[in-house]
């Protein structure tokens, strides 16, 4: 892993997507908790609410959030006594069009990948399509996402309540 | 006893289903409500200059919003007069004219037609102020907040908002230069009918139990983010009340400091000594611990503590969207600009902490509402101490259901004429 490993590009780029893979297994599994350990201590979580939307803070957000905050989503994803998981909603990603940027020192790259949610919840089956683009770095040998900000098609609608995604 | 007429779908303490259910009922609304009292549009700093235009419906109508030239802010259909077809696609924008896509006709940003090509060869067509965009019979505003009428006559705005513009000023006096910039907004959508947000939103009723999980477990963890901050989580108030204004709005108080510590946005020395050199300071105090949830009947509900307002659209008996507008204080410092947004945004966007939940019961609620047996709804709590005070507003302590009441006597003031069609269904216990 990392600039120690002498795979090829090509090697080291399976493995990344292999990783953001990962990631969707561990949501649509909802192991939440195992999820948060993917994330650096200072990740930024962004689903912004236009496309066209500048820097988090100067308008609306579906979601901005920090490691704090997210691990508040968590315990509230859990928590039974949270009327949005009554029943919890069961989800499936698909990630594909998969494309690493790697970093000049091979311990961070950026990944984007086309994203489609679907969420079933209530007998209803919602799709979510969108781009999931990560920022990931290198960290003692394990990869970990340092940003993960994903572009919904529809984010601009009026939506409903959505999953962690 | 099954109701005959409108007018009997709302008793003192209980609304029928079919106030809920019945397409009916809901073009009715449309018409006496929507059709007749004065609606908000939008706010007028989503327009700053002359020809910058927004465009939005009215209960399915397509609307610009549009600035003129002469400065002027007018609600034009959004309608070429020629065809029917649409002449402005965008959200927002500014333009010198409208020129409609399919054969060209032109429109000025006050609406009056002013091109028409190959027009020699029109026959028996003299384009008077008939061929312009229909423009809305009226517009007023008051501190920026657009409204407008399908209705040529009633009420004057003034007139309608009645005392409701004392919490306009006090959403907009938050700001050290006295106005508000209305962001993009934040749109919500569920799958039931619009008085359940308007109910949902007068109601302190619902929050310690349909909230729990999201009070609770954010409050344990932003303390934590707070800490540094000296966080002192504070007592919850129980002398809440409940006001309402005349024409159905009111507000329902959720107790000073209540988000105080949640919503950390006021926390700026900078900011509370801009409004306490502008006020004083029991005013400056009072404007920040204002946490009051006003609503102007029908379709704007407006935030003190988060700092946005809402505007709920119906669009059919059982569908609904909320567009929520963060607002931006203007000359407050920056940051608390951004957090002010941010907390609107975590407050009610589709992974926000809060709305979430109460969507999910307006689901639920309109799902159980199926169920003929189930007739009657009940506002019953806190019933007995309504009072008028002295300055003649109804008022009640809260938590109560009081406002909500208060709100179906307008509803019922609104739609009284006319005989309700029977519905068929089937016969329970006979």
């Amino acid at each position: 892993m990392g600039t120690a490993n002498p795979a090829s590009v090509s090697d080291r780029s399976a493995e990344l997507e292999r990783f953001v893979y990962h990631e969707a297994k561990l949501l649509d599994q909802r192991q939440f908790r195992a999820w948060l350990n993917l994330l650096t201590p200072d990740v930024t979580y962004w689903i912004p609410n236009y496309n066209d939307d500048g820097p988090p803070g100067e308008c609306g957000v579906i979601v901005l959030e920090h490691l704090l905050e997210l691990r508040a989503r968590v315990e509230r994803t859990l928590d039974p006594r949270n009327p949005t998981q009554q029943p919890p909603p069961r989800t499936r990603h698909f990630l594909t069009n998969v494309l690493v940027d790697w970093g000049s020192d091979g311990t961070s790259a950026v990944v984007s990948a086309s994203l489609l949610l679907y969420v079933s919840k209530d007998g209803r089956l919602s799709a979510f399509p969108g781009q999931c683009d990560y920022t990931l770095h290198n960290v003692d040998g394990k990869w970990r996402i340092a940003a993960k900000t994903i572009n919904l098609l529809g984010n601009a609608g009026a939506l409903s309540s959505l999953p962690i995604v | 006893m099954a109701p005959t007429s409108f007018a009997e779908l709302a008793q003192a303490d209980c609304v029928h289903r079919r106030v809920y259910t019945d397409p009916a009922v809901f073009e009715a609304e449309m018409q006496r409500i929507y059709g007749r009292t004065w609606i908000f549009i939008a706010h007028e700093s989503e327009v700053p200059n002359p020809g910058d235009f927004k465009t939005d419906t009215l209960v399915r109508r397509p609307i610009i919003i549009v600035r003129g030239s002469d400065g002027r802010v007018r609600v034009l259909a959004n309608t070429c007069p020629h065809r029917g077809a649409k002449v402005c696609y965008t959200d927002y924008g500014s333009a010198s004219r409208f020129r409609c896509m399919y054969h060209g006709w032109t429109y000025s940003t006050e609406g009056r037609l002013i091109g028409v090509p190959q027009r020699e060869r029109f026959e028996n067509f003299n384009p008077g102020a008939d061929f312009g965009l229909a423009a809305l019979p009226r517009v007023e505003s008051y501190r920026g907040f657009i409204f407008a009428s399908l209705s040529p006559d009633g009420l004057t705005l003034s007139e309608h908002l009645g005392a409701g513009t004392g919490y306009l000023d006090e959403f907009c006096d938050r700001a050290p230069d006295g106005t508000v910039q209305a962001t993009k907004p934040i749109k919500y959508g569920y799958a039931g009918n619009w008085k359940l947000q308007l109910e949902n939103y007068a109601d302190p009723y619902h929050a310690a139990v349909l909230h729990q999980s999201a009070l609770e477990i954010g409050r344990t963890i932003l303390k934590e983010k707070y800490a540094s901050a000296e966080f002192t989580p504070q007592s919850i108030r129980t002398d809440y009340y409940q006001r309402g204004y005349g024409s159905g709005h009111g507000i329902a108080d959720f107790g000073h400091g209540r988000g105080g510590n949640w919503m950390n946005a006021y926390r700026n020395p900078a900011y509370f000594e801009a409004l306490r050199a502008k006020y004083d300071e029991e005013r400056a105090r009072e404007l920040l611990e204002l946490d009051v949830h006003l609503m102007i009947y029908p379709n704007l509900l407006m935030h003190s503590r988060a700092n946005h307002y809402r505007v709920i659209k119906p669009l059919a008996v059982d569908k609904t969207e909320v567009w929520a507008y963060p607002c931006r204080l203007g000359g407050a410092p920056q940051d608390v600009n951004d957090a002010l947004i941010l907390n609107t945004s975590h407050h009610v966007s589709a992974m926000g902490e809060v709305q979430v939940d109460d969507m999910q019961a307006f689901d639920w609620v309109q799902s159980g509402l199926q169920n003929e047996t189930m007739e009657w709804v009940l506002f019953k709590l806190g019933g007995a101490n309504w009072r008028e005070d002295e300055r003649g507003q109804f008022q009640c302590d809260s938590p109560s259901e009081g406002i909500i009441r208060y709100q179906y006597r307008e509803w019922a003031r609104l739609m009284a004429a006319g005989e309700l069609a029977a519905i068929p269904g089937i016969t329970v216990g006979t």
